[in-house]
């Protein structure tokens, strides 16, 4: 029974992708093309309908807890949307050789930056430049591991929205949230707090998937016999794997998602060098 | 503002999934297979809400419309949420930058949502 095997895959992907702080998309695409064989275009395609969900349910929480900026995500936004509607058509254009590669090269470029990762600073970035101050991109936030109140500003708005661009581009040409990338840029760019980048750009992803999801919609890839339980499974994987992620050691999971990364980057690759 | 897009947020989340699930039993007991093969209207969002609202008006409510208004549900929960961070920027904020960024996504999301093939 195919459907059942696409949720039970799909929930993995959110499980694991939940206790690791990335999206789903990540490890489903590669899980759907290379374990089942779905046309990759078609997996792409139910991929970015299922971040929709994801992101939209766990963003809800932390727009309540008034740790996400809308400002930020918002001036953000611009830039992402109009990178993954890029991206979608790129993909759509595309042959599933080339789809393959990129993934493939984005997967590996993951492991690395997570290998790399440099250790969060303590005390908040209070310098901005004359654009971001216009742009009011600034906040605060209650801390609960802190217990105390975090005031903060963000910087490089203009650098931050080009390179947010090319994040939304790579969300829609591989249905991903691409929801590290972000971080990073919201982080060592931007210079905000981990928890407002985290949160933030947690709500930017899900309005960037619906701009993918249209393409992907019109251009008929968006499958329900795949769609259906990819959203289910995903959604369903998450919301266990964000509680399974209190009980395991950091250093663990991290380890274990990066070992599958580079697992499935290479994979990826080879498919897409024709080699697999 | 926050709270309200929050619970804009999950209720679009949780109204689909249940669509999607019930959908999906459903066309589990009329065509005994668990695979859901039919296909969406090879067309923008705007004209696949339009087909399915006509179908429900002709008193349609098979299994595959309740799985159609699931996707819809799901695809409306951010633009529902954009268009409501618009209005809060124009008339609670009274913040005109912030208008105008939101008023842009809103209108490249809307965009997308009329595309062609």
């Amino acid at each position: 029974m195919t459907t059942i095997i696409i949720l039970v895959v799909s929930v993995i992907a959110g499980l694991i992708g939940a206790m690791t702080g990335q999206g789903g998309g990540i490890l489903l695409v590669p899980f759907l093309t290379l374990a089942l064989h779905v046309n990759v275009k078609t997996a792409v395609a139910a991929s970015i309908v299922s971040v929709i969900a994801t992101s939209s349910g766990s963003a809800s929480a932390y727009v309540r807890d008034r740790i996400s900026n809308i400002k930020v995500g918002m001036y953000l936004e611009m830039f992402t949307i109009v990178g993954a509607l890029v991206g979608a058509a790129i993909t759509l254009a595309s042959g599933a050789q080339v789809i393959y590669l990129v993934f493939g090269l984005v997967l590996l470029t993951s492991f690395v930056l997570l290998w790399l990762k440099p250790e969060m600073g303590e005390t908040a970035n209070m310098r901005q430049d004359r654009l971001s101050a216009f742009l009011e991109l600034e906040g605060e936030y209650f801390d609960q591991a802190a217990n105390k109140t975090i005031a903060y500003k963000g910087t490089r708005a203009a650098l931050g929205g080009v390179l947010m661009f090319g994040a939304g581009l790579i969300a829609g040409m591989l249905g991903i949230g691409a929801g590290a990338l972000k971080v990073l840029i919201h982080d060592l760019v931007m210079e905000l707090p981990p928890k407002v980048s985290t949160t933030t750009s947690n709500f930017i992803i899900g309005v960037t998937a619906l701009a993918g999801t249209s393409a992907y919609l019109a251009a008929g890839l968006i499958k329900p016999a795949i769609a259906v339980p990819v959203i289910v499974g995903v959604t369903v994987g998450s919301r266990f794997g964000t509680r399974l992620l209190v009980r395991l050691s950091n250093a663990a999971v991290r380890r274990f998602f990066m070992v599958v990364l580079s697992v499935l980057g290479v994979e990826m690759v080879l498919r897409g060098l024709g080699l697999l | 503002m926050e709270v309200a897009i929050s619970y804009i947020l999950i209720s679009g989340v949780v109204i689909s999934l249940v669509l999607l699930v019930i959908g999906t039993a459903a066309y589990a007991w009329q065509h005994h297979s668990l695979a859901l093969g039919y296909s969406l209207p090879q067309d923008n969002l705007f004209q696949f809400i339009r087909l399915e609202f006509s179908r429900l008006a002709h008193g349609s409510m098979s299994a595959t419309d309740i799985i159609n208004l699931g996707i819809i549900t799901l695809m409306l929960t951010p633009f529902i949420r954009v268009m409501f961070s618009a209005f809060a920027f124009a008339l609670v904020e009274r913040n005109l930058k912030y208008t105008l960024f939101t008023s842009f996504v809103l209108a490249v999301l809307t965009y997308s949502l009329f595309l062609r093939r």
